[in-house]
C-alpha cells in the first residue's frame, strides 16, 4: 500500500454541510454562461459565506471542495475506485479554458488524480448543483 | 455524445483564460451572480442535478 493512498483525497464538487469543506471557486459570468472564479486562497465554509448565496444553495453559487467520500460513504458516483463523474465530464464536456486555472486543491483533487489536466479543461463550466439543468446536464451529473 | 463530436467542438469553439479571483473579491463576485439568478425564472426543466451540473455550452455552440 502506497503512501498515496494515505493522503487526503477530495472531491471538487461537495456541498457545504461536508465534513472539511472549503470553498474554492465562485461563479462568475451569467447563470446561462457561468465560470468558476478560483480564489487564489481556499476559504472554510463559514455562515457569512453561505449567506451569500441568499435562497439558493450554496452549491449554485459556490464550488465547494471536501474529503471524497469514495464507495465507503457512500458516494454513488465511485465505482470500481474511480470517479465515474470525473469521467463522464471529460468524456462529455468540451474544454473551456486554454491553461489550467490557479486552484488551491489541485494537488489533492480526485478529478485531477484520476484524469489529468483534461478534467481541470472542464472544471470551470461545472456548476454542483443547478436549478434549470438541461436534460444533457442531468446525463452527465446523475448518470450513476 | 461520442468523443470523436467532443473533440471537434473542441477546435470549433473558443478557449478562454481561467478566471482568478481574491478572497476580496468573492463577495462582491457573488452579489453580481446571485442577482442575475435571481432574475432567471426558476423551475423550467423541473430541478437539477445534485452535482457536477454543467451548463449547456454544447447547446449554445450550435
Amino acid at each position: 500500500m502506497s503512501n498515496e493512498s494515505k493522503k487526503q483525497i477530495d472531491c471538487p464538487s461537495s456541498q457545504a454541510t461536508a465534513e472539511g469543506a472549503r470553498i474554492f471557486g465562485v461563479m462568475t459570468g451569467t447563470p446561462e454562461d457561468h465560470r468558476v472564479g478560483y480564489l487564489s486562497e481556499a476559504l472554510p465554509v463559514s455562515e457569512k459565506l453561505l449567506a451569500l448565496a441568499g435562497d439558493a444553495k450554496p452549491t449554485e453559487l459556490f464550488r465547494i471542495a471536501a474529503p471524497c467520500a469514495g464507495a465507503s460513504g457512500g458516494c454513488k458516483h465511485f465505482k470500481g475506485n474511480a470517479c465515474s463523474l470525473a469521467k463522464r465530464i471529460v468524456e462529455g464536456v468540451p474544454a473551456v479554458v486554454n491553461a489550467l486555472p490557479a486552484c488551491q486543491i489541485r494537488s489533492t483533487c480526485r478529478w485531477f488524480r484520476q484524469e489529468g489536466k483534461e478534467a481541470c479543461f472542464r472544471c470551470p463550466v461545472v456548476m454542483t448543483d443547478k436549478s434549470n439543468a438541461s436534460d444533457y446536464e442531468k446525463q452527465i451529473a446523475d448518470a450513476d | 455524445m461520442k468523443k470523436s463530436e467532443v473533440k471537434s467542438q473542441q477546435s470549433a469553439g473558443e478557449l478562454e483564460a481561467p478566471v482568478r479571483l481574491t478572497p476580496e473579491q468573492l463577495e462582491i463576485v457573488a452579489a453580481g451572480f446571485m442577482r442575475q439568478v435571481s432574475q432567471v425564472v426558476k423551475g423550467g426543466t423541473g430541478g437539477g442535478a445534485t452535482t457536477g451540473a454543467i451548463s449547456p455550452i454544447i447547446l449554445k455552440m450550435f
